[in-house]
């Protein structure tokens, strides 16, 4: 560079010496033929000196723009540069700082070191919702509830520099933001997608924790996401309840994302159970005091009342795990298929085996009910499209799913794991408004090992209902409007309504929610068949 | 005397080079064929066909926080706001988009 400095000075210097010599060379001809007069001499050489100074100044500025072998030779542009000058190479300001570090915090990213940007981003949903579960000591009440809001950072760190073209190593850490609730465990650093990878031209692996491929193949599909219409009440949700087993973020999990080609797209995930014990009753390696399987702190997770080595995962903890999906998107035109197995589920604790102090488990009929230790597996195909009829935008989405539990014939009296499920959705745009109507279906299951509560205050605690006795199958309608400010700002109305047979015990807002309405009393007993009514308005605002 | 012409390249900047730098013009790119609608943000690999070259992606509106892709291969993120995307070339004649995943709410 240097050389290539003193290069260029030496050229200059030949240059304005050539200059003189030529001006001096014309004033001597001139003089000679047209003998002017001493001004007239004077007035040429300052005219010259002027023409000099233009000339120096555009030399001057030239320089920035002539690039140089290591010869000091300038390098022809002309094959890069041909009718203009590039602007130059845009920058994009870092407009916020943490500890004095320049981060970005409105989506794009910012350099924190070197070849590294670093994104922030959340979501917030909050909502007033006014819901009644038809149970006899509830009646209507009111709530306000942070759905599925959000905080992390993601890293990505450009290899391009160091020889890796295309390639970028990327991490993430995300956090549950209980805006509205008391926040514990389930908003810890990490409770969300978080993990560490490599990202290239053939796809991204990544390690951590992840929603599965499963879960994520049909989450644009529904309008109600994370409200009190969300359809996990029932699609990916095994046996009711405030839980969606197959819509799962599943920890200790390493998977694979393809690119996108021509609109299609592959995702593989698998998760090991390394169970401290062999039924996968005990806690995983690293997740000590809390069921694999389980939402922290929720269902499934028995926390904090068993300990290491008590063996009390038994509400639906699994060993290894396993989950694919592919899509397709060309156009308005979508379709999707996944499929995901949980191996050796472990319900133990609906038949009472293998549970310390527990004992067999009969029915009001006298059957002793086993459920056991089995492989969990769910499937689904849907497809969507979407196309302008004139008002906007219509977008239309279906998806049949199969869930089931590999029980023995013997124990399909008690098996409230397999059914099929069916959604539809419908959502007409007009403008910045969204108008959208969901139905989703549950058929009836082979069995149920439960008992449920007659809808009084006297038989409630009885618990006298067999379930299996009943249908267990559920509907549940959601319509609701939202209008959108921008593309991250919006405000909704859900109104959602769930009705279900005598023996099924589904709730309003599992999996998405920040709670589930259920048909409990204020004792937690469930109430079969209890009919779920809820309305729901809130915010979003995504960075 | 010597009467040394002037060096090739500063003939060549003399023809060449404007007065102004000139911003590249926005190319409008449709992401609503492979990506949902109610994505927020995608990854793609951008590929110019200069090493020295840049792009910056953006959403409409949104150009102060666009994505700055460097080089003839470059993984990044850019943020979406809808079903359109904008690139700007710089020191590039042409690229080519890969998108690799997107990410929803």
């Amino acid at each position: 560079m240097k050389a290539g400095l003193t290069q260029g000075n030496d050229m200059r210097k030949q240059l304005l010496a050539g200059t003189a010599l030529a001006a001096l060379g014309v004033i001597a001809f001139q003089a000679t033929a047209h003998a002017a007069t001493i001004d007239d001499v004077m007035k040429r050489l300052d005219k010259l000196e002027r023409e000099n100074a233009e000339l120096r100044a555009k030399v001057n500025g030239q320089q920035a723009y002539v690039r140089r072998d290591k010869d000091g030779k300038p390098v022809v542009e002309s094959s890069v540069v041909t009718h203009a000058k590039p602007a130059p190479s845009p920058v994009v300001a870092a407009d916020h700082t943490i500890l004095g570090m320049p981060v970005k915090a409105a989506g794009a990213l910012g350099p924190l070191i070197d070849n590294t940007t670093v994104q922030l981003y959340g979501h917030f949903d909050l909502s007033a919702d006014l819901f009644n579960n038809s149970v006899f000591d509830q009646g209507t009440k009111l709530g306000i509830s942070s759905n599925l809001s959000y905080f992390g950072f993601r890293v990505r760190h450009n290899l391009a520099p160091y020889g890796f073209e295309g390639w970028a190593a990327v991490a993430q850490m995300e956090a549950q933001i209980d805006v509205a609730a008391a926040p514990n465990e389930r908003a810890a650093l990490g409770s969300r997608d978080s993990y560490l990878g490599m990202e290239g031209p053939w796809g991204a692996i990544k390690a951590g924790k992840t929603q599965t491929p499963y879960k994520l193949a049909s989450a644009a599909m529904d309008p109600f996401s994370g409200t009190l219409g969300d359809y996990n009440s029932i699609m990916g949700n095994t046996g009711g309840d405030n839980r969606a087993e197959f819509d799962w973020r599943m920890d200790h999990a390493v998977w694979y994302e393809s690119p996108i080609w021509s609109g299609f797209q592959f995702s593989a995930l698998f998760s090991p159970g390394q169970n401290y014990a062999q039924d996968n009753s005990d806690f995983s390696f690293g997740d000590v005091g809390q069921c694999n399987g389980a939402s922290t702190r929720g269902s499934g997770s028995n926390f904090p009342t068993i300990a290491l080595g008590a063996q009390g995962c038994n509400d639906g903890s699994f060993g290894n795990a396993y989950s694919a999906a592919a899509t397709y998107r060309n156009s308005g035109f979508t379709a999707i298929a996944a499929y995901e197995l949980h191996e050796q589920t472990n319900r133990q604790g609906d038949d009472g085996t293998g549970v310390v102090g527990g004992g067999p488990i009969i029915l009001p009929d006298g059957s002793i009910v086993s459920t056991g230790i089995h492989n969990e597996w769910a499937a689904k195909l849907g497809g969507g499209y979407r196309f302008n009829d004139g008002l906007g935008d219509l977008q239309i989405n279906a998806i049949y799913e199969w869930i089931r539990r590999e029980v023995t014939p013997a124990q399909q009296p008690f098996n409230e794991r397999s059914k099929d499920d069916i959604f539809v959705s419908v959502t007409q745009n007009i403008g910045k408004w969204a108008v959208s109507g969901s139905y989703t279906h549950a058929n009836n299951t082979p069995g149920n090992p439960a008992t449920l509560s007659v809808n009084t205050a006297a038989l409630a605690p009885l618990a006298t209902i067999q379930a299996n006795l009943f249908s267990d199958a559920a509907n549940q309608y959601a319509v609701g409007v939202r209008y959108h400010f921008s593309s991250w700002a919006s405000w909704y109305f859900v109104a959602s309504e769930l009705t279900q047979g005598t023996g099924a015990h589904y709730c309003l807002g599992a999996s998405g929610h920040g709670y589930q309405v259920c048909g409990r009393d204020a004792a937690n007993d469930t109430i079969g068949g209890a009919t779920l009514k809820a309305a729901t308005t809130g915010l979003t605002l995504d960075f | 005397m010597d009467m040394t012409p002037p060096p090739a390249y500063i003939a060549q900047a003399d023809t060449d080079q404007p007065d102004a730098p000139v911003e590249p013009t926005p190319i409008k790119i449709d992401v609503a064929k492979y990506i949902p609608d109610t994505a927020i943000t995608v990854t793609m690999i951008v590929s110019l066909d200069s090493a020295a070259a840049s792009a910056l992606v953006y959403a409409p509106g949104d150009e102060k926080h666009g994505t700055v892709f460097k080089g003839r291969r470059a993984i990044d993120e850019v943020r979406l706001a809808g079903p359109v995307l904008f690139i700007k070339l710089y020191g590039a004649t042409t690229y080519d988009i890969q998108y690799i995943t997107y990410r929803m709410p």
